[in-house]
């Protein structure tokens, strides 16, 4: 038996429609759901920042753990004063009594404590804790260094000279070492000293949004509303072309090469600059200071390797200004080269970045390593340091 | 403007809305054609003009064709289309090329070798074929002559295809512009979703793969054999993610303003041959340069030994047609005597040999194609091929996320062959649809390379 066609036609479309968005609102909703639950696997980590009142900065907050994937995929442990990587080996205070804590200051028991001053390239929170550069200098030197990593994104010198009297006081430190990669962050030396962390702060902002959103939010944000670089407030531009300075990776990659053609401060020859900035660093401290160059080279710069130091000309101003203030430069240059030209080991760049450029990878921070303790090892007499085996 | 810009997204949603305002067919196009001329001119306005004088001279000319009876002026009209055209390409793109090969020749007989500062107009190479095949198949008889100048300066500069294709003919696109589209929910849906699939390949998979390529192409001579073999596997899928992730945002693009674009990539790497690869590999291209070179040659209506000449010249042609370099002519070569040979040989052998083995061969041939296509030097790509001679060194460094994304291009293409085609489409009542959408629309914002990164095709 054949039924008559039924009408229903108009009520079955509106019904449709509304099924079909409802279906769509709930698709969205596992959608983001999804992300969600995955995202730590591949997003980076929003901590709350913490204001150190030893170090008188931003710091990420001790005890905590902070994950890094954008360029390498590492988790950091956050020791005390905010130190990535570093929950053991203090010669002094954290956590101890203060008689302790000055009884083993005064002891003075090896080894040599060193403070590693730097910004994300030093900091490495792209590497694991045992990968990072402090720790491949304590696995290198044997056990005769033991490195506080207080390095932070983003810092020049300016941070450095301000942090430099309390961290001595409290670390007991016996030797700065600071790691250039780019000679331009030392001339903020001259800058310091810098506000101590206040309420006003961008950063406490910052803290108060990490505490409230899930990571994959505030990095979605980020992304839209910032240039790649993170820190720019994206622009954009409707105005026809040409554009001079056309967007590229490469022009990020190559900013000391521009910065030299374009003849800013940093093309000048002008000795002075680089004797004031590293001036003001020696008046900081009475204690040695080692100044580790590591450039960002050999990279990869439109699809061939260059080879060449992009900031040499810098460099060698930065050197006569360091030996007339008796500071001492471990240039680690030839060793960086040789990584890549015997055997295509890269010191810069991650797999899920880019290789040949960026931040330092394990096998940078090893060479680095290896390279500073024989450096300091040639500097020994030079610096009047004791021996690790006289300080026992 | 690119598709990835942050401006694409605004000016595409300005331009959506002002077209589907326009109720006339005129005042469509005129918006159209505004919207093409400034998406051109966002990169550079003074290439605006060879845009124009390509557009005017082939207009004019198709009219005066229509005009004259006489064989000799259609030809000498056609001549000159040809000559401007071609004179065009020539000056711009491969004028430095010329002079830097004929550089010893000149120099001993006492001429200066030096080169021009040219800077290569973006999609050249595209819309002078574009406006080329018009005048064609004008003169051929095959096409009427557009009446509305706007409509033809459209056609010519319409942006989803003006930067890098697809190569859409004037029969394809004219009558389309002759009327106003009927907006369809399905087409439109459709298209966003093309367009989505096409920036999640761009940005997502062929970035990512790139960025392997460009570490080991920069130095090959550092790595071993075998991570170059899973380079060059990677730069093929970095080469077709790159270029079909683009057609897909231009089809997609296209379709949600109620045109219809050709299809210009089926899953090239599941071809079992090197004629069906060219039957699935830049569609358009192969169309064109079939119609309008190979077949002007004679085709393969001449003897055998014809016929293999024919092929080669047309593919040498294509090859050139890629990029001014030495690199490009043997690509093109290669893949000429690929095709010469198979079809020397296609009775004797291919269907003989299992479709495995085929297929095995026919990407031995390509993947061999693609590093003289990538490498920067003749040079460079002996290096290469040499180098993935060797085993013996293992695999000496290797790029895991490139080997996941090469992953997810082996699953695509095996999905594709089965039923779950239908599914990869994104149906809008399919229950997974929005899921997968989000989820691509989220990955896009959280995942994508913070850095910037032209189309590959953008350079041709």
């Amino acid at each position: 038996m054949k039924s008559a066609p039924v009408k229903l036609q108009p009520e079955l479309g509106s019904h449709s429609l509304r099924a079909l968005l409802w279906r769509w609102l709930l698709g969205a909703v596992i959608g983001t759901s999804l992300i969600a639950v995955t995202s730590p696997l591949f997003l980076r980590s929003y901590l709350p920042l913490n204001a150190d009142p030893v170090r008188g900065v931003w710091t990420l907050p001790p005890g905590t753990e902070y994950r890094w994937r954008s360029e390498g995929y590492a988790d950091t442990s956050i020791g005390p004063w905010g130190l990535p990587g570093k929950t053991t080996g203090f010669a002094s205070s954290s956590g101890l009594p203060r008689e302790r804590s000055e009884e083993l200051q005064q002891s003075k028991v090896s080894p040599l404590q060193i403070a590693l001053w730097g910004d994300s390239q030093a900091e490495g929170v792209s590497v694991d804790d045992a990968d990072k550069l402090f720790a491949k200098i304590e696995n290198a030197s044997g056990g005769d260094l033991n490195v506080y990593p207080l390095a932070r994104s983003g810092e020049d010198a300016a941070d450095w000279v301000t942090q430099i009297p309390s961290v001595e006081q409290q670390f007991g430190i016996d030797q700065h070492v600071i790691l250039v990669v780019e000679p331009s962050d030392l001339l903020a030396a001259v800058e310091a000293p810098v506000a101590s962390p206040s309420a006003n702060d961008s950063s406490a902002a910052n803290a108060a949004l990490a505490a409230k959103l899930p990571a994959f939010v505030i990095q979605a944000a980020r992304n839209v509303l910032r240039e790649p670089d993170g820190a720019t407030p994206r622009r954009l531009r409707f105005a026809v072309g040409p554009v001079s300075n056309a967007k590229s990776a490469l022009v990020t990659n190559s900013q000391a090469e521009n910065s030299k053609q374009s003849g800013d401060p940093l093309s000048r020859d002008d000795s002075a600059l680089w004797l004031n900035a590293l001036a003001a660093i020696r008046n900081a401290t009475a204690l040695p200071v080692v100044l580790l160059y590591a450039p960002l080279s050999p990279q990869i710069i439109d699809g061939r390797i260059r080879w060449q130091d992009p900031t040499a000309d810098q460099f060698l101003l930065l050197q006569q200004a360091a030996k007339e203030l008796g500071i001492s430069v471990v240039d680690a240059r030839n060793e960086l080269r040789d990584s890549v030209a015997s055997d295509g080991r890269w010191p810069h760049g991650f797999h899920n970045g880019r290789m040949g450029s960026g931040h330092l990878n394990q096998v940078g921070n090893q060479v680095l390593a290896a390279r500073l303790v024989e450096g300091l090892s040639d500097l020994r007499d030079e610096l009047n340091l004791p021996s690790p085996e006289s300080r026992n | 403007m690119l598709f990835t810009q942050f401006e694409f997204p605004i000016f595409f949603f300005c331009v959506l809305v002002a077209a589907w305002l326009c109720r006339g067919r005129q005042t469509r196009n005129v918006v159209l054609l505004i919207a093409s001329y400034y998406f051109y001119a966002y990169w550079d306005f003074r290439f605006c003009s060879l845009l124009a004088l390509s557009t005017v001279v082939d207009y004019c000319i198709a009219r005066g064709m229509v005009r004259s009876t006489g064989t000799t002026v259609r030809r000498a009209l056609l001549m000159t289309s040809l000559v401007v055209n071609l004179g065009v390409l020539g000056f711009f793109k491969y004028f430095n090329f010329f002079i830097d090969s004929a550089s010893p020749a000149l120099q001993a007989i006492g001429l200066s070798g030096e080169t021009l500062n040219i800077i290569l107009p973006v999609g050249v190479s595209f819309y002078t074929f574009q406006t080329l095949s018009y005048t064609i198949d004008v003169y051929r008889g095959v096409l009427k002559p557009v009446n509305r100048f706007i409509d033809f300066a459209l056609y010519v500069a319409f942006f989803p295809q003006l930067v890098a294709g697809p190569i859409v003919r004037a029969r394809e696109l004219l009558p389309q512009l002759a009327t106003v589209p009927n907006f369809s929910k399905r087409r439109f849906y459709s298209g966003s979703q093309q367009m989505l699939r096409g920036l999640v390949k761009k940005v997502l998979l062929a970035d990512r793969l790139g960025e392997a390529v460009d570490v080991v192409f920069a130095g090959p001579d550092l790595y071993s054999g075998l991570t170059i073999w899973i380079v060059v596997l990677a730069y093929a899928g970095q080469i077709y993610y790159d270029f079909s992730g683009y057609s897909d945002i231009a089809i997609g693009g296209a379709k949600m303003l109620g045109y219809r674009f050709p299809v210009n990539f089926r899953h090239p790497y599941l071809s079992g041959s090197m004629s069906e690869f060219w039957h699935r590999w830049h569609m358009t291209l192969s169309r064109w340069l079939r119609d309008y070179v190979y077949i002007a040659l004679g085709g393969s209506r001449v003897s055998q030994w014809v016929t293999y000449r024919n092929l080669m010249i047309t593919m040498t042609l294509g090859g050139l047609w890629h990029g001014a370099a030495w690199t490009f002519v043997l690509w093109g070569v290669w893949h000429g005597f690929a095709l010469a040979f198979e079809r020397a040989f296609r009775s004797s052998i291919r269907y003989r040999l299992a479709r495995p083995i085929n297929w095995l061969l026919t990407m031995s041939v390509i993947l061999a194609g693609w590093v003289l296509f990538r490498s920067d030097s003749l040079a460079t790509a002996a290096g290469v091929l040499q180098r993935m001679l060797v085993f013996a060194d293992g695999v000496n460094w290797y790029p895991p996320l490139a080997i996941a994304a090469l992953l997810c291009c082996v699953l695509e293409h095996v999905a594709w062959c089965t039923p779950l085609r239908r599914a990869m489409r994104l149906p809008i009542n399919a229950w997974y649809s929005p899921v997968i959408t989000t989820v691509m629309i989220w990955a896009l914002v959280l995942y994508a390379p913070q850095d910037f990164r032209p189309f590959v095709y953008f350079q041709f």
